[in-house]
């Protein structure tokens, strides 16, 4: 029997790894770790909902050590965690740990004779490896939802974990960032690139956004290098995966990085000035031309409607 | 104070394609480069040379051109580079390049920081600083934004996926770093072919104590079987002429397409 563990934090949609997980395992379990006060619910989906708590989890050493040891206890097969930035440690050291084969980003497994399979982007997202697991333990990540929409279950009561977190490492402060709203589950989304020349001209974007109804949000050097606006509106592998109903792609040359971000979006309009831009291969409608003709016109037109 | 940054020899993605005719990736004849995570890396441990002074060794296992790599890397502020290499050195999972990574640490060190960028731009596995980490027994803290040494500690800022978070780190220490920590200096071809190739140190797995036989091929953890495009077709219709003539259609395109509020 194969059976495998998913790891979550209250407050994330884990519908999608749930899935993932049944797709290889006859059993599912999730272990959510949870901070001081915090409750959460059981996940319909799971065969089993475990909770914990403790200040040994703030450490990722320390949630990677209880994570190690429920897997040993329990003789998971199969972990699966988020593939959220904050996880990203933990992965790394329980995959240590466990000597596991690990596939962070999986967006498929599959059980063979040969072994566990899975499917994850390779070469900055231009294509799919399928790749072999090659030993008795395996570590996924995959894709989560930053809200748990989904119908609660019953309450569960958190176990208390002894132990210290890594005292080499000692959080000074933590701050929570302003958020404008989760892009990931936005409906329809105008993006900027390069395109706009200056911070002011954000401006004329945001209006286009209005008039859509649209979220705002912005390629990689937005963010990394002009900083007009702050990760939580970033699209693309480093930053956000968005699937709206509605992409617009307004100066954005289409860095595989970014098309990763957006590809899945229903329908994809890009505008740009440059015929060969990479983004019009990952769009619906390609649209040639200025950006700063076309932009306020369209808000224009959309407004009037 | 001494610093080892760990840099990896990538194909250049953006030019990474699948071969229309055959369905074949063509990604040996794609350019190589730095990874540009990388980058970032090392122009902090340039950062904190200037400050207080340091010794910069930059580490990478690769392919023998990843020389060439180790070379732009040298020219770029490193003092000396170690590259690992051999036909096998190719086709590495995060595991195997994390055990080199940390032989090469071991036979260099020891080192006060081991630096590198969070993610590769062809892997996007983000698991070798965590591996490294793990191997050389160093608290970790990835996603690195703003950097300062001083006491024997680092203190570092991160933004996760919501919060922004301040840490106190004993060194030794490991760290990854986000590409918005810094803005690496550009690097003309003129300064890398000036790198005498004395200062790159070329060397086999044994060299370092290692066996590449335990972690590649069907003892490596994981192993690429299969690769198939990942785009999805797109209409790809192109709209062009006067703005006035664009807007009507684009507008008239969106509402046919239903996808207006």
């Amino acid at each position: 029997m194969t059976r495998a563990l998913v790891v979550t934090q209250p407050s994330l949609d884990i519908g999608g790894l749930i899935e993932l997980a049944r797709a290889a395992a006859d059993e599912v379990h999730v272990l959510a770790l949870v901070e001081a006060g915090q409750i959460t619910s059981t996940e319909a989906d799971a065969d089993g909902t475990t909770a914990l708590t403790g200040e040994v989890l703030t450490s990722p050493a320390g949630a990677a050590g209880v994570i190690t040891d429920t897997v040993r206890a329990h003789s998971v097969d199969i972990v699966i965690l988020p593939s959220t930035h904050r996880f990203r440690e933990v992965t790394a050291l329980v995959t240590a740990a466990l000597d596991a084969a690990c596939a962070p980003d999986a967006v498929a497994v599959t059980r063979t004779e040969a072994g566990l399979q899975a499917d994850r982007l390779l070469y900055g997202g231009v294509a799919i490896a399928t790749v072999a697991l090659q030993r008795p333990i395996a570590v996924l990540t995959g894709r989560v939802g930053q809200t748990a929409a989904r119908a609660a279950g019953s309450t569960v009561e958190a176990t208390h974990v002894q132990g210290q977190p890594d005292g080499r490492r000692t959080l000074i402060s933590r701050e929570p960032l302003a958020q404008e709203g989760d892009l990931s589950s936005a409906s329809r989304v105008v993006s900027f690139g390069r395109g706009v020349r200056s911070r002011d001209d954000m401006a004329m974007v945001e209006r286009l956004a209005s008039a859509l109804e649209a979220d705002l949000a912005c390629s990689r050097p937005i963010v990394d290098d002009l900083k007009w606006l702050d990760l939580s509106h970033q699209v693309g592998l480093t930053g956000t995966v968005v699937q709206p109903d509605l992409y617009v792609a307004v100066g954005i040359s289409g860095q595989i990085q970014h098309v990763v971000g957006m590809r899945d979006s229903k329908f994809i309009v890009a505008i740009n000035n440059n015929p060969g831009a990479p983004i019009f291969d990952a769009s619906d409608l390609a649209v040639v031309g200025d950006l700063y003709e076309i932009v306020p016109k369209l808000a224009d037109a959309l407004g009037t409607r | 104070m001494r610093i080892l940054v760990c840099v990896k020899h990538v194909p250049d993605t953006t030019e990474v394609r699948f071969d229309s005719a055959t369905g074949e990736l063509k990604v040996r004849q794609a350019p190589t480069k730095i990874n540009n995570y990388d980058e970032h890396a090392l122009e902090a441990a340039v950062s904190l040379r200037e400050s207080a002074g340091a010794e910069i060794v930059v580490a990478s296992v690769g392919p023998p051109e990843a020389a060439k790599t180790m070379k732009a890397a040298v020219a770029a502020g490193g003092d000396r580079a170690v590259l690992v290499t051999g036909d096998w050195a190719s086709e590495l999972d995060a595991a195997g390049t994390a055990a080199v990574l940390a032989a090469i640490a071991r036979s260099e060190g020891p080192f006060d920081l081991v630096l590198s960028g969070d993610v590769s731009e062809d892997g996007y596995h983000s698991l070798v600083p965590g591996l490294v980490a793990v191997e050389l027994g160093l608290p970790l803290v990835r996603g690195v934004s703003e950097l300062a040494l001083g006491d024997g500690k680092a203190t570092v800022t991160r933004q996760l996926d919501d919060v922004v978070e301040r840490y106190s780190v004993t060194l030794p220490a490991a760290l990854s770093v986000s590409s918005s920590l810094n803005t690496p200096r550009t690097v003309t071809t003129l300064q890398i072919m000036k790198v005498a190739m004395s200062k790159v140190t070329t060397r086999s797995a044994a060299d370092v104590g290692l066996d590449e036989a335990a972690f590649t091929g069907a003892r490596a953890a994981t192993r690429v079987v299969g690769l198939r495009p990942a785009a999805q077709p797109r209409r790809r219709e192109v709209i062009t002429g006067e703005t006035d003539e664009i807007v009507k259609a684009l507008v008239a395109k969106l509402e046919e397409a239903g996808v207006l509020a």
